[in-house]
């Protein structure tokens, strides 16, 4: 074969532009850390990872509404543990009244027990972070009314957080449930009024009636905060399943999208030694000619 | 005449010389001129003048300076130059287009997780103002994400649009002075200057250098073939054409119209190489990816409007559209429709300041899609990853098709083109050859020197 300079000088530069090509790209591998930057280096790759990076996205919402969602439930689990607290004290000022009292004693009693209602009204419309716990998807407070007349004034919406891919956990309970508020019943609320009214009044069944009253009041409420401990543990399992699920997410995405650096700073190594060598050899090759060997 | 006749013949040596340097001068001359053809010096015994002893042989006669040329690599450079022509075009104009979309970083991909994102913050406290902003300012993003590929494809193919223009304008002066050399060859090449009775001319070789040059150009643009007659002239065909681009000296120039199309003589045509990459892509690739991008953001605009139809704002009303678009312009015209934050329906109409159902379902759109279809997300993952396929595609069989390129070009190269060693062996040859000519002078010169001046002298 015959070999012209034109040749000899258009192949020499194009072997020099490839090695050069692939020089630049072994060092933005290593540079960026990057093995697909355009979708078409990895068609196949590339939708792993937009599935994959789709998927984290969702997974990290998904740890924030867990977040969410447990400050909730601890909030609404403690105000429920001072409702209980608060009915144990009404029972137990109950016993007393069941029992022969003065009347400054039975009213001192009623007494308790009216500041304890007034409590328990506090809690029940108590909110976080500008929104009540206990109304449901109402914004107003919970429990309204006075003596005699006990209503729930909030509605019976359902806050959930989704926690899992199809995982919606309830957060909230109402303060109709936990208080036992039904359209025809002041629940808790008129238990206390009746109470301390018959107390006060010197009834003798008022005492044990109120007992009875208490006793209930307080299943109620531990219904509710065993079904608030069922949903928090029950976020707090989702939560931690989440982070397994992220980190399973981040390495499989780093394994399609990142480059192996000790093989990318390889293939710099490899490419570098190519390219210095191409152009030595250009240089050694070019110049001479018989020109320089003719005197 | 014996006695001179030598003198003659190394005249003649002296004088292919002098031809033979001249000739191998300009080859070096012109080693790095584009499209030139290293010529070479024809030469022919002159006829023997014949004497009792036999025929004796009269010197060398210079008959032509020819190129060198292999028109068998011509056709095989030309045909590979149309094909890397189109398919580098096409490639080069897809990894633009897909660059534009900016995946898997700054894509729509990103910006509708950000949505998402944005709706699952409204659920968790959808009464408040900050949250309602956020998804707002989410809805902007995508839609100008959206609307900024709709006018980076815009002006990609505007650019198309001016380099196809441009490319055909070339194209077409170069078939006007193709046909110009058809009308000077011929009168230059010696048979026909010849038998019509001209002055002998030589090979053209200049007008042939600049005709192949030309017919190379028009394949790598084109995709153009070329015949050429025995007069030199030569008739450019394009397939499926009406007519012959060039005809002796008759041209059909080629016009485009303003919605990219081609025609010849009025009638279209579909063109390959660099012309009918370009074609290609305004008329079939691109309008092809918005027709797709289109789809999805007509479905993404009304899965969303129909999910957020199903709530209420906080003040009871049902939703309105979140996003519009003039329809079949989608990825230029996108927006958002809504624009008083309170008017988001969060809620599900049940009721309630805090009502998250409709932020919560339209949160669930992320994954989930209410037709049973594939969600909005992956259907655009397909849509991105249908565009990687098919740049992929290209940059294969534009490289592909470039290695082809390069070897059909080096073969002609090496079959055409000068090689400086060679010319310096043909320099060092000629000078030899003239020196030894000129020494035949001297020599013959001497010999008639004695038999002038040394005979002949017995009778003074």
């Amino acid at each position: 074969m015959r070999v012209t300079s034109e040749m000899m000088i258009s192949q020499s530069l194009q072997r020099l532009s490839t090695r050069l090509l692939r020089y630049e790209r072994a060092q933005s591998d290593v540079a960026t850390g990057k093995r697909i930057r355009t979708p078409s280096d990895d068609p196949a790759g590339a939708s792993r990872a937009l599935t994959l990076r789709a998927s984290q996205r969702a997974r990290e919402q998904e740890s924030r509404n867990a977040d969410d969602a447990l400050g909730w439930l601890g909030i609404s689990a403690s105000q429920l543990q001072s409702a209980v607290d608060r009915l144990q004290r009404a029972r137990d000022l109950s016993v007393r009244a069941a029992s022969t009292l003065s009347a400054s004693e039975r009213s001192a009693i009623a007494q308790e027990l009216e500041s304890i209602q007034t409590e328990l009204v506090g809690l029940a419309n108590s909110s976080y972070r500008g929104r009540p716990l206990f109304a449901g998807f109402a914004g107003g407070p919970a429990v309204s009314g006075g003596p005699g007349a006990w209503s729930y004034s909030g509605d019976t919406g359902e806050i959930t957080r989704r926690v899992g891919e199809r995982e919606g956990v309830r957060i909230n309970v109402t303060a109709a449930e936990v208080f036992g508020l039904t359209p025809t019943d002041g629940g808790v609320f008129a238990r206390l009024d009746e109470a301390a009214a018959g107390i006060r009044a010197g009834d003798t069944t008022a005492g044990t009636d109120a007992i009875a009253a208490m006793d209930e009041a307080i299943r109620l409420v531990s219904d509710s905060q065993a079904r608030l401990g069922a949903n928090t543990n029950w976020v707090e399992s989702a939560q931690l399943r989440g982070q397994e699920v992220l980190q399973a997410i981040r390495v499989e995405l780093s394994e399609v999208e990142d480059v192996d650096l000790a093989e990318a700073m390889m293939d710099l190594q490899t490419q570098q030694v190519a390219y210095e060598a191409t152009l030595r050899a250009l240089a050694r090759a070019l110049p001479p000619s018989l020109v320089t060997f003719l005197s | 005449m014996a006695s001179f006749l030598s003198l003659q013949t190394a005249l003649s040596g002296i004088r292919a010389a002098q031809v033979g340097l001249d000739t191998a001068s300009h080859n070096i001359a012109n080693a790095g001129t584009v499209g030139y053809t290293r010529q070479r010096v024809l030469l022919a015994q002159r006829s023997p003048f014949t004497s009792v002893v036999g025929q004796i042989g009269t010197g060398v006669d210079v008959t032509g300076i020819e190129r060198t040329r292999d028109t068998f690599l011509d056709g095989r450079a030309r045909s590979s130059a149309a094909e890397f022509g189109r398919t580098g075009t096409k490639a080069e104009l897809l990894s633009r287009a897909e660059a534009i979309l900016g995946e898997p970083d700054q894509g729509l991909s990103a910006t509708l997780g950000t949505l998402w994102d944005a709706f699952e913050d409204l659920a968790l406290d959808p009464s408040s103002a900050a949250g309602r902003r956020q998804v707002l300012s989410a809805l902007g993003g995508l839609s100008g994400r959206a609307r900024s590929i709709g006018s980076g494809w815009a002006s990609l193919a505007d650019d198309a649009g001016v380099d196809l223009r441009a490319t055909t304008d070339e194209v077409n002066a170069s078939l006007a002075r193709l046909g110009e050399l058809n009308r000077l060859i011929p009168r230059a090449q010696p048979s026909t200057a010849q038998s019509s009775g001209g002055q002998f001319g030589g090979q053209p070789n200049q007008l042939l250098d600049e005709r192949d040059r030309l017919l190379d150009e028009l394949s790598a643009s084109l995709g153009a073939s070329s015949r050429l007659a025995a007069d030199g002239s030569v008739t450019v065909t394009l397939a499926g054409a009406p007519a012959d681009l060039v005809a002796g000296q008759t041209i059909n120039t080629i016009t485009v119209t303003a919605d990219h199309r081609l025609s010849v003589a009025g009638q279209e045509v579909s063109v390959g190489g660099r012309v009918g990459g370009l074609q290609g892509f305004l008329l079939t690739d691109l309008p092809a990816q918005r027709a797709q991008l289109d789809a999805f953001l007509g479905e993404l605009v009304s899965t969303l409007n129909t999910q957020h139809a199903a709530g209420t704002d906080p003040a009871g009303a049902a939703g309105g559209p979140l996003l519009a678009f003039t329809p079949g312009l989608a990825i230029t015209d996108l927006r958002v429709a809504i624009t008083d934050p309170d008017l988001l329906a969060a809620g599900d109409g049940s009721g309630g300041d805090h009502n998250d159902r409709n932020a919560q379902a339209l949160a669930a759109l992320r994954g989930t899609s209410p037709d049973g279809q594939p969600s909005i997300g992956s259907r655009l993952s397909q849509f991105v990853i249908g565009l990687a396929g098919e740049v992929r595609t290209a940059v294969g069989q534009a490289d592909s098709h470039r290695l082809l390129n390069v070897a059909a070009t080096s073969a002609r190269s090496s079959a055409h083109g000068v090689s400086l060693d060679e010319e310096m062996v043909a320099l060092v040859q000629w000078q030899r050859s003239l020196e030894a000519a000129a020494r035949v002078m001297t020599t013959v010169d001497e010999a008639l020197q004695v038999l002038i001046n040394r005979t002949g002298i017995v009778g003074r």
